[in-house]
């Protein structure tokens, strides 16, 4: 297995993958991830961190169905694995750690 | 097709379409490019999303913006995990390329002739490509040895006057030295002053030389490059009297070179110089010669010096070159500097402009710079042509591989066939074919450089340059020239490999004569390109040698033949001509014998002289050449008095008597020699003005036919003919008419005794008239050769292709010939059958050649004021030549076929 580290786009993708559930795949992923965080991604970075989550274990995929508006090509479906969830989980809680460290007097002088 | 059989599905699948299939597509080169390089693994999923999208955008966005995201896409998808990666292992694939290569030795081998003439035809075009390259590289690197190339920057002086307008290389001392003083960007300022030659001897031992005196200071090694092989850069132009010379002639005065600190003894200088320094010879490819340098100081309190450097801004005589700080802009310096000169000049505004002039550009943009130390120039327009006839012959010899290993396809197919049965896919065979042309291309490179080895000596002392080729001189030799090795192995083999690979299986099994028809019409446009090539160099070479005939053969308006000119450079033998004059007259070889400043076809600087009627005010003048001469001079050299007459036997008479030729006559308005007056103001020397002290007041006395005194690239232009002894130039030569049929070195025996018995420390130096015009042409004679050359080349590699091309295809239509010939076709209509297809090539090729090579030609006669025309006859004649060609490579062979006895070759199947 390679490297286990969870870039921020690659986390962007995986909680996306979560959102979905059983309906995610490249396309989709894109416009959620439009949607919610307004960011437009090309379709080449969204596959390539979707090859990294899988070989990395954070996700399973499954052929889908095809249809003429994908040129009678099939989709690549993405759901998240038991690993993939523990490690959004672990990532959260280390956020939550360094949010309370941080003195109350440091968030408040920044408004 | 008719409605009626279209087959069922075609509705059906109309419908559907109609129904449910989008009718908008991603741009097609993009999904191709996609299919191409991505991975099967993600290629279904990708193309699918990419589709969807597009969909998605046409909708929202519109067509166009759709298909641009898809083609961004598609590129942004050319990630290293998706790429295609090869089927077979690496091992098998290192395997298969050891096979390829042996299968290509193999074949070479059981193919004999015909590799033969593949390797002789592109080891020919690559001998041809790289000498041409060589020489290419070496003239767009002249002068780049110095480091500091990019801010060296020669002040150059356009100056305009009634006479038109003239750009000089030379500037004054102050223009220089105020431009180092009081400009701050402007580092340093090169100054080098010509002084004419001297001799120079080694009391030691005796030997003696003439040299060209070069006076400059220690900028000069502060500024350029040029390498000391003894004596310190930085003092030894510093004292008085120090004098550098190159290696060549400390050995040919003291036999080495570890020479500092000896004394020599010159001609023209009363003290003694000492040598200070050696000097590397100066490369070649460098446009400043000199084999002496002389230090500037020795010329200090020295009359002359003074007058010429104390508060001259105007005249041209110092060759000077800036040395400019790297952050400073040279237009703002040369805006400055002009500036500067205007207010301390004598030149009304806008008559004189300096401009400074690149180091980099000296080389090739010197063309309208007159008497410039720079006798290597060239015309950039050469180089390009060059360059391009190098890489066409070696597209050429690329031709005839790609040709022949098509047309011989069909005794390849069986093998192409099993390799396919046995599971061999196109980018196999593709492989294969591209190994077996990178194989050939290697073979070829490596004798080609052997063979170039073995030509640059000759090659050299025909460009008179110093090229060498060693594949370590440079980093980056070998790896180019195995990168060109496989450039011309892919060009060559890419064409045959993609026809190769295509073969469908059952095809190349089968026995058939139809593959020679793949890439028929390629082959022939390749041929046809062949053909103009060669025709195109045929008619180039024959213009120039028509050309360089008719200089050869053209009236000079004087006699070149059997004249021997000896340079004087004493005073003894100035003084004494009269004695010599009868010295040599007694010679029995001699016919007759003048003196003069100047000879026709001058190869040193020829003076102007300011004339004028008396009255008349200056600016109404015209700059006539000068020639000052003898008596003898018309019937030594045979030119021709036309009205009045030629300098009398009486000296003290004729003293202010001048001739002028019909062209200086003409522009004077002078029809008839009846003594008129003209006063002659000053001498112009190359840019140098040097005033009379009162105006040299002369008689017409006669006119002289025209004849070319500079080369026949030049227009006749007015000349003066002034009597031997005359304030404005004095006697340099004595002409020596030969009688025909002599034993030339006892003539020359006898003319050097002669001198020397007047003065026995000269040393004789002596030129043949017809020898020193020829010079004049040499650079054009050169590029005739360069374009026979070439003609040569690719004429026989072109030769070469055909008649390999002409028997591949006979022996593929014997069957034909031998039905056609049962059914009593005569043996001439089946040559033409053969070999029409060619004719008619060669009247294509015809058609575009002659415009071509009209403008190649054109341009290259543009050089000469006086040429040829190009008569339709040169292009008519090398037609005649391609076609006679054509016959011979293509009819013998054709003819054979012809007469073959159809029992033979029907008989088999």
């Amino acid at each position: 297995m390679k490297g286990t580290h969870l870039g921020e786009f690659e986390e962007l993708v995986l909680l996306t993958v979560g959102i979905l559930h059983n309906e995610a795949y490249g396309l989709s992923i894109k416009q959620e991830i439009k949607a919610r965080a307004k960011r437009n991604v090309n379709l080449s970075a969204i596959h390539a961190a979707l090859y990294r989550l899988e070989e990395k274990g954070f996700v399973n995929a499954r052929m889908g169905e095809a249809s003429n508006k994908r040129g009678g090509k099939r989709k690549k479906l993405f759901t998240l694995t038991n690993y993939g969830i523990k490690t959004l989980k672990d990532q959260r809680e280390m956020r939550d750690s360094f949010w309370t460290a941080i003195p109350n007097i440091a968030i408040k002088g920044s408004r | 097709m008719p409605n009626n059989i279209r087959p069922k599905h075609f509705y059906v699948n109309k419908l559907i379409r109609m129904k449910d299939e989008p009718t908008q597509h991603p741009p097609r080169f993009a999904k191709k490019l996609l299919k191409w390089f991505l991975d099967e693994r993600f290629l279904e999923t990708v193309e699918g999303d990419l589709e969807e999208e597009f969909h998605e955008q046409i909708e929202s966005k519109g067509l166009f913006k759709a298909k641009m995201l898809y083609v961004f896409t598609v590129f942004m998808s050319f990630r290293p995990y998706q790429i295609k990666r090869p089927k077979q292992p690496f091992l098998i694939r290192l395997y298969m390329l050891f096979n390829y290569f042996k299968i290509a030795y193999r074949n070479l081998l059981k193919q004999k002739a015909y590799s033969t003439i593949n390797i002789v035809g592109l080891t020919f075009g690559i001998v041809c490509f790289l000498l041409i390259s060589l020489y290419v590289k070496d003239e767009l690197m002249f002068d780049h040895m110095h480091q500091k190339l990019e801010r060296i920057y020669r002040v150059t002086e356009k100056i305009e006057n009634q006479n038109g307008e003239i750009t000089y290389a030379k500037t004054s001392y102050q223009v220089g030295k105020q431009a180092v003083e009081q400009l701050p960007q402007v580092e340093k300022a090169v100054q080098l002053l010509g002084y004419g030659r001297s001799l120079i001897i080694n009391n030691e031992k005796q030997f003696k030389v003439y040299l060209e005196m070069i006076f400059t200071d220690e900028s000069f090694f502060e500024t350029f490059d040029f390498k000391l092989l003894h004596g310190d850069a930085k003092t030894c132009l510093k004292e008085p009297s120090s004098i550098v010379l190159s290696k060549k002639i400390a050995l040919q005065l003291f036999g080495k070179t570890n020479i500092v600190g000896k004394s020599l003894e010159s001609g023209r200088m009363e003290s003694d110089l000492i040598v200070s320094g050696v000097l590397e010879d100066i490369p070649l490819n460098s446009h400043l010669q000199t084999d002496a340098l002389f230090s500037m100081a020795t010329l200090e309190n020295m009359e002359f010096f003074e007058r010429r450097t104390s508060s001259d801004w105007d005249s041209h005589n110092f060759l000077t070159y800036l040395l400019i700080d790297p952050k400073a802009d040279h237009r703002a310096t040369q805006d400055e500097l002009n500036k500067l000169a205007a207010t301390n000049s004598d030149y009304k505004e806008g008559q004189r402009a300096i401009v400074f002039q690149a180091l980099e550009d000296i080389h090739f943009g010197s063309g309208h710079i007159e008497n410039d130390y720079n006798f290597n120039k060239n015309d950039i327009k050469y180089a390009y042509i060059l360059s391009l006839a190098a890489i066409i012959i070696l597209l050429i010899a690329s031709f005839n591989y790609m040709n022949l290993s098509t047309a011989r396809s069909i005794s390849r197919g069986k093998e192409i066939g099993i390799r396919k049965v046995v599971g061999a896919n196109r980018e196999n065979i593709m492989t294969q074919f591209l190994c077996e042309a990178i194989l050939l291309s290697a073979i070829c490179f490596l004798l080609a450089l052997g063979i170039v080895q073995i030509l640059l000596p000759y090659f050299n002392h025909f460009t008179n340059k110093a090229l060498s080729l060693s594949l370590f001189s440079a980093w980056y030799m070998l790896p180019s020239i195995i990168a060109l090795m496989m450039v011309v192995g892919v060009v060559s083999g890419i064409y045959p490999a993609v026809i190769l690979s295509r073969f469908k299986i059952t095809n190349t099994l089968k026995v058939s004569g139809r593959n020679l028809q793949k890439g028929m019409n390629l082959r022939r446009l390749l041929v046809i390109f062949q053909f103009v090539v060669s025709i195109t160099l045929t008619i180039a070479t024959i213009v120039a040698y028509a050309q360089m005939q008719f200089i050869q053969k053209k009236d000079l308006g004087f006699n070149k033949e059997l004249m021997l000119v000896a340079d004087i450079n004493s005073g003894k033998l100035r003084s004494n001509f009269q004695t010599l004059k009868n010295k040599l007259i007694q010679m029995s070889s001699v016919t007759s014998v003048s003196v003069s400043s100047r000879v026709p076809g001058e190869w040193k600087l020829l003076p102007k002289a300011l004339s004028k009627f008396p009255g008349e005010d200056e600016s109404q003048g015209h700059e006539l050449y000068l020639i000052g001469a003898d008596k003898d001079f018309l019937n030594t050299f045979g030119i021709t008095l036309k009205l009045g007459r030629n300098f009398g036997a009486n000296e003290s008479k004729d003293s202010t008597a001048v001739l002028l030729n019909e062209t200086a006559a003409k522009l004077l308005g002078i029809k008839n020699a009846t003594s008129q007056k003209i006063q002659l103001i000053y001498g112009n020397y190359d840019g140098e003005i040097v005033r009379l002290e009162s105006p040299f007041e002369v008689e017409v006395i006669g006119i002289v036919e025209d004849f070319h005194f500079r080369s026949l690239h030049e227009k006749i232009s007015p000349i003066i003919i002034t009597y031997r002894n005359n304030p404005l130039h004095a006697i340099d030569y004595y002409t020596v008419r030969i009688k025909p049929n002599q034993n030339m070195a006892s003539v020359l025996d006898g003319v050097e005794n002669a001198l020397h018995e007047i003065d026995p420390t000269h040393i004789f130096e002596y030129h043949f008239l017809d020898d020193q015009l020829a010079l004049f042409y040499e650079n054009d004679t050169r590029r005739a050769y360069i374009f026979s050359g070439s003609a040569l080349v690719a004429v026989f590699i072109a030769a070469l292709g055909l008649m390999v091309l002409v028997a591949f295809s006979t022996r593929q239509k014997r069957k034909e010939i031998g039905i056609r010939k049962i059914h009593g076709a005569k043996t001439s209509k089946i040559v033409m059958l053969l070999t029409k297809d060619f004719f008619a090539m060669i009247a294509i090729a015809f058609l575009i050649a002659t415009p071509l090579s009209w403008f190649l030609m054109h341009n290259w006669l543009d050089a000469f004021a006086y040429k040829i025309s190009l008569s339709p006859s040169y292009f008519v004649l090398a037609s005649l030549f391609m076609l006679l060609l054509t016959l011979l490579t293509t009819g013998i062979q054709a003819y054979k076929a012809a007469n073959e006895k159809p029992v033979d070759t029907v008989r088999n199947e």
